[in-house]
């Protein structure tokens, strides 16, 4: 299954890029002001390069006032079929061009004219005009996606119907209209976008599936989504079939499936009914999927498993948080041990491919250790300390993280705290000492104190490792002092 | 970072729990200046947390353009044509095939042989043009069905139903999945043929003079040689769009118009027996379906009917769902 990769996930050609030469990280900065500034838009393009009529350029010319009204007119009063479709092209080639997007809809009657090719009876005329959408919804002006609004409910209508081809391009456009205009989303809602999706996820077909979930994730990205979209995604039959396009399985597809996952992420971190998720079986699914990528990540090379990974990790760890997750009597919904297994070889897969994810899977494993002695005592007996620790020069973020971890099973007492020592552990704190960030060594303070707490042997070991001297170091720091003193206090009389 | 061997096996093996090692907490565990606490970690949708994710997910969206340009040209085969009586077009490429189809032979009326774009407006167009059960009980209860899917809202009239779509559901008030049914006045001057007399490959409906705030039809017109009209009071004459108030109008002036027929224009004389409706099981709501069910049907319909089970919303009409409150944020790392 994993092996398959149809659809659009494959190796991105960037995950080398963007961490390696300086140009891609010039890239990623600005994409992550983008983000801050929320700013980040994404949008997808289906654009059909093959060639058709010989002798057209390989680049299409940018087309004039004049040129839009003659092609227009060639498709709808046309004699000949291929000559009206053959208009229609050129039209859609023109249209990738900005200036031409601006001409096009500041033509009177323009969109009407295209609407009416739209729902025309020639199904190829109207495929052509589908795609001549398509192409304006990639605009990046609002005015052009606002120009489209006429064509918003056919859109919608044809997601009934049963041409796969044409509803995948619908679903397409519409994502990106989506995206760009909060005027469309205004008018899509009451249009019924909703139930036509909840009625169109049933499709058989790959493509369709993995073209709504990306229209989809545009409408939950949406800033009015908690209030406006989710509660009504919610009461639909849709997080029911999202989550069983996630079930690990010979159907499971990664391109629907990253989809639906990233689907699942915006509803989930908006907080708007998650006890809802979780009684639909949520968590179990969800876990089953990480245990299915666990697997998958150490038979397939480099299949852009973290793309499916990263939504996955963030629904678990949010989901976790919700008070419904525990049943009666305090224990876990998910309980199953091979979790934390799967977690540790994605944590080292990210560690390899993918270290910037590495936060993102610490934020997990706090999450299902915090409150679960069952996981603490897992990852002690299934010797996960040491890979643990092997995070710490990652980075501080990550190296807070570990350490947090760390302190969640330290904390929950001498029985776990003689597991942690004697061991690799000791060396390592003396070492993240040694960091300048406050936070990692406050971090380490915190865990000092509990390893000294219930396994008060440590003590001498420390003292002879020149614990008093690392510990000094930080005695000024305004954050830390407190704490420093008061392990120097111990120390010494220890 | 190096694994334990084990740990592949442990995936591999069934589920379980370990069975936890003893809690035993000491109140100096947290006191003062020590405040560590375990407790699980919420990140909100804007969380700067997520940021590294975010950038790597529309990257890999974005990079979906330069993998569109590997997509195949589309396969071409020897020419065929559509194997369905009556049409000829010519096709050399499955995938157009396969979209006229869906489109003009996928949800055909058996009655007047119009495609609809979907199930659920064929079901809508059966009812309302071919069962006069329907016209007879429309006349004492609402029975004109919003087209939107979910919406559950009937109304009196057709025109009724055109306003709410039009006011609740902002569709265009031109939309063409909604005609109402033709009257039987052959002279209807802003009536454009909806017996389907037209030639292949002309748009739909279009005609010289607007008529403001109609709905438009709702099907493609089939090739003439196909066309029958099978029921006598159907058999109203069509004005058929010519070439010439299409080149008046140049390319902005297309209009779609539609008539409005009262509904007295549907009743037939013929008795029920005559009507051969087809089942509509996506409709259960209707009091009609059932017993329709029961009559002879020739109907040929796209056997995948999409079912929706979704309540009606727009904006504003949200009951009894508030907004979420704040995130607690804890901010652990």
């Amino acid at each position: 299954m994993w092996s398959r990769r149809q659809g659009r996930l494959r190796p991105t050609v960037w995950s080398a890029g963007v961490y390696g030469g300086s140009e891609p990280r010039v890239l990623g900065c600005a994409l992550r002001k983008a983000r801050r500034e929320q700013q980040l838009v994404s949008k997808r393009l289906l654009r059909d390069d093959a060639p058709e009529e010989a002798g057209e350029g390989c680049v299409a010319a940018i087309l004039g006032e004049t040129e839009v009204q003659q092609f227009l007119r060639q498709a709808q009063q046309g004699t000949e079929e291929k000559e009206r479709e053959g208009a229609l092209v050129s039209l859609r080639r023109g249209l990738q061009h900005p200036e031409t997007q601006q001409t096009f809809i500041r033509l009177e009657g323009s969109m009407r004219t295209l609407v009416g090719l739209l729902t025309s009876n020639q199904a190829l005329l109207q495929l052509e005009a589908a795609r001549c959408l398509h192409e304006l919804s990639h605009s990046e002006q609002s005015t052009v996606a606002e120009a489209c609004l006429p064509a918003t409910s056919y859109l919608l209508t044809y997601l009934s119907g049963h041409s796969s081809d044409f509803i995948e391009l619908c679903l397409y456009t519409l994502g990106n209209l989506i995206v760009e205009s909060e005027a469309v989303r205004r008018q899509l809602l009451p249009q019924g976008i909703v139930p036509a999706l909840a009625a169109c996820i049933q499709s058989p077909h790959v493509a369709v599936l993995e073209a709504l979930g990306y229209a989809l994730s545009q409408l939950l990205q949406a800033e009015e989504a908690p209030e406006k979209i989710i509660p009504s995604i919610l009461a639909s039959t849709l997080p029911q079939h999202m989550l069983q396009m996630l079930q690990p399985g010979p159907k499971l597809n990664p391109g629907v499936a990253v989809e639906f996952a990233w689907c699942l992420h915006y509803i989930i971190c908006s907080q708007v009914s998650n006890p809802l998720l979780i009684g639909h079986g949520a968590l179990s699914t969800l876990g089953l999927l990480l245990l299915d990528l666990a697997g998958a990540v150490q038979k397939t090379e480099d299949a852009g498993l973290e793309l499916l990974a990263c939504p996955v990790l963030r629904c678990l760890s949010n989901l976790l948080t919700e008070a419904a997750v525990e049943t009666v009597g305090g224990q876990m919904q998910l309980r199953d041990e091979r979790v934390v297994a799967a977690l540790f070889i994605l944590l080292q897969f990210f560690f390899q491919k993918q270290p910037s994810l590495l936060p993102e899977g610490l934020w997990l494993l706090n999450n299902l250790t915090a409150n679960s002695p069952s996981f603490c005592t897992s990852l002690l007996s299934l010797d996960l300390i040491e890979p643990l620790l092997q995070l710490l020069p990652v980075s501080n973020v990550v190296s807070v993280m570990v350490l947090t971890v760390l302190c969640n099973i330290a904390e929950k007492g001498p029985a776990y705290c003689q597991r942690l020592w004697p061991g690799p552990l000791l060396p390592a704190l003396l070492h993240t000492l040694a960091f300048s960030d406050t936070e990692v060594v406050g971090q380490s303070l915190e865990l000092l104190h509990l390893l000294f707490l219930y396994q008060p042997e440590a003590v001498q070991v420390f003292l002879q490792q020149s614990g008093l001297q690392a510990l000094e170091r930080h005695q000024e720091e305004a954050q830390l002092q407190d704490r420093v003193y008061a392990l120097q206090q111990t120390a010494l009389q220890g | 970072m190096q694994l334990p061997p084990a740990l592949c096996a442990r995936l591999a093996a069934g589920p379980g729990a370990a069975e936890p090692l003893p809690v035993e907490r000491d109140p100096a565990a947290g006191a003062a200046p020590f405040h560590f606490v375990a407790r699980p970690v919420r990140f909100p949708r804007e969380h700067q947390f997520f940021e590294d994710g975010d950038v790597q997910r529309h990257l890999y969206l974005q990079d979906v353009i330069m993998q569109v340009a590997d997509v195949p040209e589309k396969p071409r085969v020897p020419a065929f044509a559509c194997q369905v009586a009556g049409c000829c077009q010519v096709f050399d490429a499955l995938d157009d095939y396969e979209h006229h189809y869906h489109t003009l032979h996928g949800n055909v009326c058996s009655f007047c042989k119009r495609a609809f774009p979907s199930g659920h407006l064929l079901d809508a167009h059966i009812l309302e043009w071919h069962d006069s059960l329907f016209q007879i009980l429309s006349e004492r209860q609402d029975m004109y069905q919003c087209l939107v899917e979910g919406c559950t809202e009937k109304f009196k009239t057709s025109r009724d139903r055109k306003d709410h779509m039009v006011r609740m559901h902002l569709y265009p008030a031109d939309f063409r999945f909604d005609k109402p049914k033709k009257s039987r006045s052959p002279a209807s001057a802003e009536a454009p043929g909806d017996s389907g007399e037209r030639s292949e490959g002309e748009a739909m409906e279009i005609c010289s003079e607007p008529v403001a705030a109609s709905p438009a039809p709702a099907e493609y017109p089939l090739p003439s040689a196909l066309v029958r009209v099978p029921l006598e009071d159907l058999k109203a004459t069509r004005r058929k769009p010519n070439n010439a108030d299409r080149l008046r109008k140049g390319v902005g002036g297309s209009h779609h118009c539609w008539a409005w027929h009262p509904p007295w224009a549907f009743l037939r004389p013929s008795g029920v027996a005559a009507l051969g409706a087809r089942p509509s099981p996506s409709s259960p709501s209707l009091s009609l379906s059932k017993w329709h069910q029961q009559l002879s049907s020739e109907a040929v319909r796209d056997p995948q009917i999409l079912e929706t089970t979704w309540t009606h919303y727009w904006e504003g009409d949200v009951d009894g769902l508030s907004p979420p409150a704040g995130p607690t944020l804890r901010m652990y790392f």
